[in-house]
């Protein structure tokens, strides 16, 4: 959320969209950098036993980072510089990685605990909020300030939606 | 640069010997910090000479990353070695921070002796000064939080920094803008609450 309130700043005070890196860019990282962390590190183990019998969902997870991927294609034809290429890039590897958890852990089977149930809307939110930053990413590569200014303002409420749904998850897990 | 340096690191290092313990540390980070502008300012002017940004995106975008890296290193270091108590990290944070403050307004100062007023001397001092304090404080608080939480510590240590350098570079853009006033307002609407907020910790722990 800072990193998108920089943003706000920075469009405020330069008056456009910005052309190259900025410490923007460093919030959407380590925001996803962060739920790829909590995903993989913490919850996965907890709700995926790798049994033969889930493979199927394992296999169709894929299609998130999948997509996402697919959804970069338009950033490759932009008139935005290689260097602004290559860094769109590495800011969206994380949401790509947490990607595959988040709708992993949507579809997965609850196995009789409710964790999963709880935390489904957190995940959904998750995915929401990949494919956002994503076409906000790509916006700005293409110049586009209209569509930018609207997925920053749709940002707001899935950013929101996401404390919620996660301060929830996390009270349901502690019970 | 380096002659304020002396100028200003000199008279603490002397006053050191003279000090008990706790104060000796508050006042010992904050040579440290002042230590730190130096060495950063020089960082800075390589990266200055080998982007070819404009001044603004510079110091929006590369001045706070180097800067709240290198303030980092000493609050991290301690942690780890001595102590991760957070009122002990947080009077060294805001040393190393204040520190830094200290040396950054006087260079400028110096470089821009003909434009300074009341209202510039105001700026940095009720502007720069806790904005650095801030920064190092973030990353020395949530560090008393995160070492205890083996799992989050990367990415913990990572989003503290992320959340000092936006924070900063936040400041940079405002104040260098038509909402110079804003960018006045942030770090004293941010460093006010914390002074509260550190308070009302103390009268808590001396009641009970």
């Amino acid at each position: 959320m800072l990193g998108k309130l920089f943003g706000l700043v920075s469009f405020l005070t330069v008056g456009g969209l910005p052309e190259h890196f900025h410490v923007g860019y460093l919030g959407t990282f380590g925001c996803f950098m962060f739920l790829f962390s909590a995903n993989f590190g913490q919850m996965d183990g907890f709700i995926d036993d790798g049994s033969k019998a889930t493979r199927k969902y394992r296999f169709w997870s894929l299609s998130a980072p999948g997509i996402l991927a697919l959804g970069m294609i338009p950033l490759f034809f932009s008139p935005a510089s290689t260097a602004m290429r290559i860094v769109t890039v590495i800011v969206l590897i994380p949401a790509l990685l947490s990607s595959y958890f988040n709708l992993k852990h949507l579809i997965f089977p609850d196995m009789g605990f409710g964790f999963v149930k709880a935390i489904r809307p957190c995940n959904l939110c998750a995915l929401a909020l990949a494919a956002l930053c994503q076409t906000e990413l790509i916006s700005s590569a293409w110049q586009v300030e209209f569509l930018h200014i609207t997925i920053a303002i749709l940002l707001s409420p899935v950013c929101v939606l996401l404390i919620f749904a996660a301060e929830r998850g996390t009270r349901l897990w502690r019970t | 640069m380096y002659i304020l340096f002396i100028c200003i690191v000199a008279p603490l290092i002397l006053m050191l010997f003279l000090l008990k313990k706790k104060a000796q540390l508050t006042v010992g980070f904050m040579i440290i910090g002042i230590f730190l502008c130096l060495f950063v300012s020089e960082i800075n002017a390589i990266l200055r000479a080998a982007i070819p940004w404009s001044a603004y995106s510079i110091t929006t975008t590369v001045t706070p990353i180097t800067e709240e890296i290198v303030k980092a290193i000493p609050v991290v270091f301690f942690a780890f070695v001595f102590t991760d108590k957070r009122e002990t990290l947080l009077s060294i944070s805001m040393a190393v921070g204040i520190g830094f403050a200290i040396l950054e307004n006087a260079y400028i100062l110096t470089e821009n002796l003909e434009s300074v007023d009341f209202f510039w001397a105001l700026t940095r001092g009720f502007g720069s000064g806790p904005v650095h304090g801030i920064c190092t404080v973030a990353v020395g608080l949530g560090i008393s939080f995160i070492r205890k939480r083996k799992k989050l510590f990367y990415t913990g240590t990572f989003a503290l920094l992320t959340a000092a350098i936006i924070y900063h570079a936040t400041y940079n853009a405002l104040i260098q803008s038509a909402f110079r006033y804003a960018g006045f307002l942030l770090p004293l609407s941010t460093y006010i609450p914390l002074v509260i907020w550190y308070f009302r910790r103390l009268r808590q722990k001396e009641r009970g």
